[in-house]
């Protein structure tokens, strides 16, 4: 009977659960990202970050960042970067209801890679335009804290090689933890005081 | 029209409808058609552009366009777009909400293209000119600040032409004499921001 009225207790007492994604939040995070590069025949890693701010609690603004570490190349690879960079920009669409979220957006973006060309010309560097295809999510685990996945579709073409143009376009997967804080606070309206 | 209607509000969209004195900024992505020059592959391009609306039919778009493409599989093509273009709108609900907001274009542009050998980087040729473009598209207002652009437009270039064709693993390049008119089509996808009202 103790057990059961304590458990009352704490129940009515529990708050209810917030929802953290909402105007203002600014998230972030980095991590190790894995790629499979679908042309060039290869399987990547990248360190990867971004930055997102919700406009409201359906859409947001986002900047993603991935630094080419290095491969383990096939056969069929055609390309062999020596340094790449790949920079996103553009605008989500969050579904879902609570601290689960589901999210898509697209990106326009900028590919920046140095590669060996010839032995005439040695090294070159490349700057290609890009934009990029995401759908994943997030779970808000705290006022601080979230878990997110997703994967991305990148699409570009490195262009000027001896044999013409290389796409490499890629999938590159994401997980792990994320960062977020309420930039905008909330203020309650308590009443006007009367005298 | 009821079910136009339903979609409208269901999206529970905001555009108000006096946006004159909008400033936005917004990123583009440029999908080229090139179809002269030799370089009828794909070409694609970044860009970024800022709206000033003039009235609120009237918008006005400020932008820049970088575009790459192949020519064969022994050179390259490297374009860059300066420009602006007057948006019309032909259609205003007096309704606050509206999802798709279409528009014609029509403006002007500045540019420099780049034809460059894959092999041999001082066989190369270059030209300054100037074009107009012309088009329709649409907003698709996602928030009362943000929207995706698409729109289609034709520009034609006019300045001196250079031809450039793949002749076995050689780039042959060829500059004509007089001036002569080059168009391609544009399709771009762009995401803008409404980050003020200057009155």
């Amino acid at each position: 009977m103790f057990l059961l009225s304590s458990s009352v207790v704490i129940a009515q007492n529990e708050k209810p659960e917030e929802d953290y994604f909402k105007r203002g939040l600014l998230k972030a995070s980095a991590t190790i990202s894995p790629g499979k590069m679908l042309q060039n025949k290869a399987n990547s890693i990248y360190i990867s970050g971004f930055l997102e701010y919700a406009l409201n609690d359906r859409y947001s603004l986002r900047g993603d960042v991935f630094q080419f570490v290095d491969a383990s190349y096939s056969d069929a690879s055609l390309l062999e970067p020596l340094f790449m960079n790949r920079l996103y920009f553009g605008a989500f669409r969050h579904f879902g209801k609570k601290n689960l979220k589901f999210y898509l957006g697209a990106q326009h973006g900028m590919t920046f890679m140095q590669y060996y060309h010839s032995y005439n010309q040695g090294n070159k560097f490349s700057v290609a335009p890009s934009f990029s295809l995401k759908v994943g999510t997030t779970f808000y685990i705290w006022k601080y804290f979230h878990f997110f996945a997703d994967v991305t579709y990148v699409n570009s073409a490195t262009r000027g090689l001896v044999f013409g143009a290389q796409r490499m376009d890629e999938l590159i997967f994401s997980a792990g933890l994320g960062f977020h804080l309420n930039t905008i606070k909330n203020y309650r309206f308590i009443g006007t005081p009367s005298f | 029209m009821k079910l136009i209607y339903c979609i409208l509000t269901t999206f529970s969209l905001t555009a108000s409808i006096a946006q004159s004195g909008m400033i936005s900024l917004g990123g583009r992505t440029t999908v080229s058609l090139f179809n002269d020059g030799g370089t009828d592959n794909l070409g694609t391009g970044l860009g970024g552009q800022f709206r000033l609306q003039f009235a609120d039919r009237v918008n006005s778009d400020w932008f820049f366009d970088y575009l790459t493409s192949d020519i064969g599989t022994v050179g390259n093509r490297t374009d860059y777009h300066i420009g602006w273009s007057v948006l019309f709108y032909p259609y205003l609900n007096d309704k606050r909400s509206i999802l798709l907001k279409p528009f014609f274009l029509a403006g002007h542009c500045f540019d420099y293209t780049r034809f460059e050998s894959n092999f041999n980087p001082a066989n190369f040729d270059e030209r300054w000119s100037s074009a107009v473009q012309g088009g329709i598209g649409t907003h698709l207002n996602l928030t009362q600040k943000l929207d995706l652009t698409m729109l289609a437009q034709y520009m034609i270039h006019l300045g001196n032409h250079i031809h450039a064709e793949a002749d076995g693993q050689n780039l042959i390049i060829t500059e004509s004499h007089g001036a002569s008119l080059e168009g391609h089509v544009l399709l771009t996808f762009g995401i803008n921001y409404k980050i003020g009202e200057l009155w």
